[in-house]
């Protein structure tokens, strides 16, 4: 058996590695719901299984969705993980494939140029040493990318780098150092014993013509070794925590295990799957436009996993969703954020005893449609009136629930982490909206539209306005014409993001008329910036965020700026030189007999 | 020359007293929450308030009840706001009310006031 | 030999623009205006009286335009193009005229700030909910037919002005006194109406304006209420109602109107941004230009030649326009004619 004091760093930390992800994977994995066990073991077992080998690939390897963001930030990833791993594999396979023997020492293929000299009679040595090589090449070509990303992220598309923890950058040296010292020291032995490939003989062949490498070929083997040592045993303290994690919370994902309720078990696993690379910083408006940090994504799940204090990234956020989309692990930050403000709001002492005592729910004849306009709305007349005009114009039997005024929904409340406290709402909203009899809730705030979907129980079709004006063009009860203005679409966070709906608002519009080209559409769009599920935010600041995103959506020079949420509608009115309104406002203004 | 010892004293005296009044919850919640001091005390708040429809509710009381030192009245009207942040969103001076309710709403039920 | 006059060229025949025109054809300039509208007289023409004496908005147009067949006004006329040159500044317009100018006084006015932006108040939704602007071509042209009998009227202070959500932080000076006017002549011309004024501060500076207002109370019956409006509502009859909070006495107060007149203020003109970009003079936080230096030198401007006047710096009465623009004459006379006046003690 190949044997020499120098593996032993690397040794004792791959062991200490080990026992470490052991420790903490079956601890987390024992706190997962029964039920969720269940999942796990039915999904060894399953074509899952086969569907999270090849997410692994896509993703911890190539790291497609780094791609997405940017080519340069993508490729730098990839090549350090993908042939990271194709060093590792291959070089398995070489070692294995020379000694004969399926079972070596796991340093032998790390070391393996150090120990073997003499190819003679293993053919492939040529083949082995040609990829082993170009690996590498390509590995320090990565790490150069990543020296050079630390002066200048904006070339790979990061606006702002994260600033990382002193742990974390001294992990980030660890590996930056691994991959040149392999060099060296397989150059110097390649200088000496003549085993290299095509880089590394030249760069053996080099270093002998000036220096000694008998003298220095063992100590790079040390420092080599050490480098990887240290690795190991940094790594489950920083960052690099994802690198085995995130696989894990690949498979745990395609077994259909899913957040629940409680930061432990399966959230253990996302926070420490977050690479901290800062794609949440550049993509987070608090940022980018108002110029706050400290708040995004990665500070928080940094914050969380270290025990700091953690309440300003928890309330300081406008929970629009876009780090949710745009995180190369997936992470799902919005309800991790979610349940911390539900564990740490306290409990507010309210006294909504009035709902009771003040508000007497009048029933009338049943109708087909309720429409609940929502405390937002109501300073947004323009889009109230143009549905009940749509309404009486296509014949709609519906009421106007909250004409005189309403009980709020309860979400302003819900997403502070106050929801016990808004159950008051919730049972008088629920009693006016059912003594209604209709079949079918309509109303024109996506905010409201989420509580009643996730908090309330109401039995009936619960939809977005856009959705039900759609229907009635369809069913030809309402007719378009084109309209000549020109107009933007703007997807609100809490319809788009927060609900998935896209197509109704779109399809509506469509029978008007085209909406401009936009990159920020759909899951990409923008937070106007009014979001209630910031408390903290300065008007300054949020005036800000208002100012860029309008800006950048209204590029080619709308006409209009259409919406379909009163919140955005008003905020955008604030910063807007132009027309902005409601989906509603556009279909009234263009409806014929 | 003796002192005249005639005169008054009043029993339930009308008057704010400026020299005692509390500004302790005041201060503090200020200091969190900058925007109330540039409160003008419009009443915009209290106009759309969704609650004062149905209840007594006007942050515009709140806010001068706060500087005045008289916490029970802005712990009455406080429990009762549904955070719905109209008031917020209609204020011309930027005065982040909703922040100010929660504030608030904290502060009376971690403290027994 | 004769010297060739100095030729002046103003951009804007409003009252500052005519004003300063007038004083400057007298001290020996030639002067040119260029108008955007078809007509002289900017905003004023508009109007029906002024406060507070209630005199005609014409006879102040009167006034204003007493000189102005000595100069030469090109109406419908808007400016696109300057730059200085050995002699001062050559002007391109959008009607094929071009002007070489030894000086330029900006007095574009301003722009009353569109009520539609604020749309819980429902302009443009609502039926009988109109601006201050609407109100005098109502005074001017006559009322729309209706059944006028005991009317109702709101009056809102403050629409686009001292409002963070309408992007306005300044208070736009002069909408109290004539939201207490209109009020005045409502009742003068609807003897049998009501009229309310919904105000978070009274604004009456001016000489004789104190006095209007308490003529408002006493003689003409008109009710102050000190709150702040947030939401109007139609009803079926398209009466509308409001509800507010009646400051003063901490209670919330409903009533329904027949009329609500918002009060819009005043915000820089249109083509002020243009302005300030061609000629290289800077614009406050507000978008007025800002002078080159307040209180004590307001019509010089940092860019040498270009001088401003009237509301184009921010919002004034017709009085102080009309001052400014005599001030921003002499300001133009002393910069041609080389004085030697110094701007700042012991400086030339």
């Amino acid at each position: 058996m190949n044997f020499d004091p120098f593996v032993l760093p690397f040794l004792i930390g791959m062991i200490y590695l080990l026992i470490i992800l052991s420790w903490r994977y079956f601890k987390w994995l024992d706190e997962l719901k029964v039920s969720d066990r269940a999942k796990f073991i039915r999904g060894i077992f399953s074509l899952n299984f086969f569907k999270a080998i090849r997410d692994v690939f896509a993703e911890s390897l190539f790291h497609r969705k780094v791609f997405k963001v940017n080519f340069f930030l993508g490729l730098m990833h990839m090549s350090l993980a993908f042939f990271w791993f194709l060093l590792i594999v291959v070089g398995s396979f070489e070692s294995k494939l020379f000694s004969k023997y399926p079972f070596n020492a796991p340093y032998d293929p790390v070391f393996f140029r150090f120990f073997e000299h003499d190819f003679q009679n293993f053919g492939a040595h040529g083949w082995f040493t040609f990829f082993m090589d170009f690996f590498l090449l390509v590995l320090l070509i990565a790490v150069g990318l990543a020296v050079f990303k630390k002066v200048h992220s904006s070339f790979f598309g990061l606006k702002k780098a994260t600033r990382h923890r002193f742990v974390d950058r001294l992990a980030r040296i660890f590996l930056w150092l691994i991959f040149p010292l392999r060099w060296l020291a397989e150059s110097a032995t390649a200088g000496i014993h003549h085993n290299g490939g095509f880089l590394t003989q030249s760069t053996g062949n080099v270093m002998a013509s000036f220096m000694n490498l008998w003298y220095f070929e063992y100590p790079l083997w040390w420092l080599y070794s050490s480098a990887l040592g240290a690795f190991f045993v940094i790594l489950p303290f920083s960052r690099y925590m994802h690198i085995p994690t995130e696989i894990i919370l690949i498979f745990l994902r395609r077994f259909g295990i899913k957040n629940d309720k409680e930061i432990k078990g399966f959230a253990n696993f996302e926070i420490q799957s977050c690479s901290s690379c800062g794609i949440c910083i550049s993509t987070c408006q608090m940022a980018d436009a108002a110029g706050m940090h400290g708040q995004q994504a990665v500070y928080y799940l940094q914050k969380l996993r270290f025990k700091r204090n953690f309440e300003d990234p928890v309330f300081n956020c406008l929970m629009c969703g876009r780090c949710n989309f745009y995180c190369p692990v997936g992470i799902d930050i919005a309800h991790l954020r979610d349940l911390n403000r539900q564990k740490m709001m306290p409990t507010l002492k309210n006294d909504h005893s009035y709902l009771d005592k003040e508000v007497v729910v009048q029933v009338e004849n049943p109708v087909r449609v309720v429409y609940f306009a929502g405390c937002m709305s109501h300073l947004r007349p323009g889009t109230t009136n143009a549905i009940i005009n749509i309404f009486e114009k296509a014949g709609v039997d519906y009421v106007f629930a909250d004409k005189d005024g309403s009980v709020c929904c309860g979400r302003p409340m819900s997403i502070l982490g106050a929801t016990e406290e808004a159950q008051g709402m919730i049972k008088k909203n629920t009693e006016i909206i059912t003594s209604s009899g209709a079949k079918v809730l309509v109303t024109s705030c996506p905010i409201c539209l989420k509580m009643f979907r996730e908090n309330y129980d109401l039995p009936m079709h619960v939809i977005h306005h856009t959705e039900f004006l759609k229907m009635l063009v369809v069913t030809k009860r309402l007719k378009l014409k084109k309209t000549t203005e020109s107009f933007v679409y703007h997807d609100p966070c809490e319809l788009g993001r927060g609900l998935g709906e896209y197509k109704d608002a779109r399809e509506l519009l469509q029978y008007m008329g085209n909406p401009d080209r936009t990159s920020f559409k759909k899951k990409r769009s923008l937070c106007c910036g009014g979001s209630l599920a910031n408390l903290r935010i300065r008007a300054d600041q949020r005036q800000k965020i208002t100012a860029d995103a309008f800006e950048k959506l209204t590029r080619r020079n709308p006409d209009y700026l259409i919406t379909a949420c009163p919140r955005c509608e008003q905020t955008f009115s604030t910063v807007a030189d132009r027309t902005v309104m409601d989906v509603a406002e556009l279909v009234e203004m263009n409806m014929i007999d | 020359m003796a002192k005249n010892k005639f005169g008054f004293s009043i029993h339930h005296d009308r008057q704010h007293n400026l020299d005692t009044a509390d500004r302790n919850l005041y201060n503090r919640i200020a200091l969190v929450e900058p925007s109330i001091q540039r409160c003008i005390f419009c009443g915009g708040c209290a106009s759309t308030c969704t609650a004062s429809k149905f209840t007594d509710l006007s942050f515009r009381l709140v806010s001068l009840n706060l500087r005045r030192g008289y916490i029970d009245e802005v712990k009455e009207m406080v429990a009762r706001c549904m955070l719905c942040g109209k008031c917020t969103m209609v204020c011309p001076r930027d005065v982040n009310i909703r922040h100010l309710m929660v504030l608030l709403k904290k502060e009376f039920s971690e403290n027994e006031f | 030999m004769e010297e060739t006059k100095k030729h002046v060229l103003i951009v804007g025949a409003g009252i500052a623009g005519l004003e300063a025109a007038t004083h400057l054809e007298e001290l020996g300039y030639k002067v040119s205006i260029i108008e955007k509208q078809q007509v002289t007289g900017g905003h004023v023409k508009n109007w029906f009286k002024t406060f507070p004496y209630f005199d005609a908005s014409e006879a102040i147009i009167n006034f204003a335009e007493r000189s102005l067949s000595k100069f030469d006004v090109y109406n419908e006329t808007q400016l696109t193009y300057a730059e200085r040159n050995d002699n001062g500044f050559k002007v391109n317009t959008d009607k094929n005229k071009q002007f070489q100018a030894d000086a330029i006084l900006l007095t574009p006015g301003f722009k009353v700030f569109d009520a539609h932006k604020k749309e819980e108040y429902g302009y443009g939704i609502f039926q009988h909910v109109i601006t201050n602007a609407d109100l005098e071509k109502y005074f001017r042209n006559g009322w729309p037919e209706r059944d006028n009998k005991n009317l109702r009227f709101g009056f809102i202070h403050c629409v686009g002005s001292r409002d963070a959500k309408s992007g306005n932080l300044y208070c736009s000076k002069v909408c109290c006194a004539t939201a207490v006017k209109q009020a005045i002549e409502v009742r003068q011309h609807f003897p049998d109406s009501e009229v309310y004024c919904f105000y978070m501060d009274l604004r009456m500076f001016g000489k004789n304006y104190e006095e209007m207002f308490q003529a408002a109370q006493e003689k003409h019956g008109i009710n102050f209420v000190r709150a702040r409006l947030s939401e109007v509502n139609q009803n079926f009859d398209n009466t509308l109602l409001i509800k507010v909070e009646d400051t003063l006495t901490s209670r919330p107060m409903k009533l329904t109107l027949d009329y609500i007149v918002l009060m819009s203020g005043m915000e820089p003109a249109e083509n002020a941004a243009q302005l300030s970009q061609i000629f290289g003079v800077p614009t406050d936080e507000s978008g007025f230009f800002a002078p080159e230096k307040y209180l004590v030198s307001e019509n010089n401007t940092v860019s040498e030649g270009v001088f401003v006047a009237g509301t184009a710096t921010g919002p004034k009465t017709i009085t102080e326009t009309i001052n400014d623009a005599r001030s921003a004459a002499l300001a133009i006379h002393h910069y041609l004619s080389h004085s030697r006046i110094p701007t700042e003690h012991g400086k030339e």
